[in-house]
């Protein structure tokens, strides 16, 4: 056992393989540790949470070790999700439920407490206070600021451009020159950045 | 009748491409709390192709790196609320992408429980039998339930695909035989699903 100290010093891919080497999951997938196995296949593996918000509740893991959602590579990712599928959809069969909540941390601040990416599958009842739903109003200016921002953010993201929601411009006649492009909805500057990390300090 | 996202989808959406949108919602988590949603009309998980949900969540892990970035957030939650008892409140799937921040003051960690032997075992036996023999090669199970044009919902105990599924698109082409459903041993309700469509605003 490294002491604190000497994790502190490690390098990231020293402590990723060290704690590849120390994972829970990674021993309950090479059955090293015994668990409730409800569905494997070659990526894929759901096991029953042990200390479940209700009865079935289902972890589903990759069977690679991945610290965060963002480095699962996308093939492996759609397969974890038609699997949560199929488990929600066997819940809906099989328990008595009539609804799930698919749940994912990335981060210990939002309640990831494995080193090991995994999401949860729970069965949900009537008034069971397994999880809130959001209640808070977003104040007026905050939703236009993300109105302001987002959309370009988004676009540069998925890269297309930003959604017309503007009237749309007649096409200019031939042998004119072209109209002035009308002012982007929101310029990409470091400043609109700051301005919405700004809403959170 | 018209769905309220769809609409929404039109002209309030920070960010809409073939496949989904993106927009915030109108109760929140914390600033920062967006939505995604498939373009397609969807009341549940269960709707989506194999396609549609590795589209969907391919984009959901890119938006809450987005959140990530632009909001110098902690951590980002993903949340699915599918069906009334999980806090679904519109009748359009979508999925939550929640930033956090270490003083966020939000709690989505739910009491874990110690269930009796016997609850554990009686859902671990019920899962793996529905889960048997349906491997994710990988095409939704027969759905048992189906929408017709007005929003109303027509069920019968045994559909045959043609008829009953007038939303043919939402499907794979083709569907699991009903083989394997006769060998699962536990019969399961055919109305689970229904009780929440049916109550969905």
């Amino acid at each position: 056992m490294p002491t604190e100290e000497e994790l502190e010093q490690m390098s990231p891919e020293e402590l990723a393989a060290y704690q590849k080497a120390n994972c829970l999951f990674c021993k309950i997938i090479a059955k090293e540790v015994q668990s409730k196995i409800v569905y494997e296949d070659e990526s894929v593996l759901c096991i029953l949470d042990i200390n479940p918000a209700a009865p079935g509740h289902v972890l589903v893991i990759p069977k690679e070790h991945y610290a965060l959602l963002p480095q699962i590579p996308e093939e492996v990712m759609a397969k974890l999700f038609l699997v949560a599928q199929h488990v929600s959809n066997a819940m809906l069969r099989a328990l008595d439920t009539q609804g799930t909540t698919l749940f994912l941390a990335n981060g210990a601040v939002a309640g990831q407490r494995s080193p090991h990416f995994l999401f949860h599958v729970i069965p949900r009842s009537e008034n069971d206070n397994i999880l809130p739903v959001p209640d808070k109003q977003l104040p007026d200016a905050q939703a236009q600021e993300f109105k302001r921002v987002l959309p370009a953010l988004l676009a540069r993201t998925f890269g297309q451009p930003p959604p017309i929601t503007e009237k749309k411009m007649p096409p200019p006649p031939p042998n004119t020159p072209a109209a002035p492009a009308p002012k982007p909805a929101a310029q990409l500057t470091d400043d609109s950045l700051d301005d919405i990390a700004g809403l959170f300090t | 009748m018209t769905c309220e996202l769809c609409e929404r989808m039109k002209n309030d959406a920070l960010f809409v491409s073939d496949a989904f949108a993106v927009l915030l919602p109108k109760k929140v988590f914390l600033p920062g709390h967006l939505i995604l949603a498939p373009r397609k009309h969807h009341v549940i998980l269960e709707e989506l192709s194999a396609e549609e949900l590795s589209v969907l969540f391919g984009a959901a892990n890119k938006i809450s790196s987005l959140l990530f970035d632009s909001l110098q957030a902690h951590g980002t939650n993903l949340l699915v609320r599918n069906g009334i008892p999980a806090g679904q409140d519109v009748g359009h799937i979508v999925i939550d992408i929640i930033p956090r921040w270490k003083t966020d003051n939000l709690n989505l960690q739910w009491p874990p429980q110690q269930l009796p032997a016997d609850v554990f075992e009686k859902s671990f036996s019920r899962l793996t039998a529905e889960l048997e023999g349906n491997i994710p090669g990988h095409k939704p199970k027969e759905e048992t339930y189906v929408m017709d044009e007005s929003g109303g919902i027509t069920t019968e105990e045994q559909p045959s695909p043609e008829q009953d599924i007038p939303d043919s698109q939402s499907l794979p082409e083709d569907t699991p035989t009903d083989k394997q459903a006769k060998n699962t041993p536990w019969k399961p309700p055919q109305d689970n699903r229904l009780r929440h469509l049916l109550r969905l605003p």
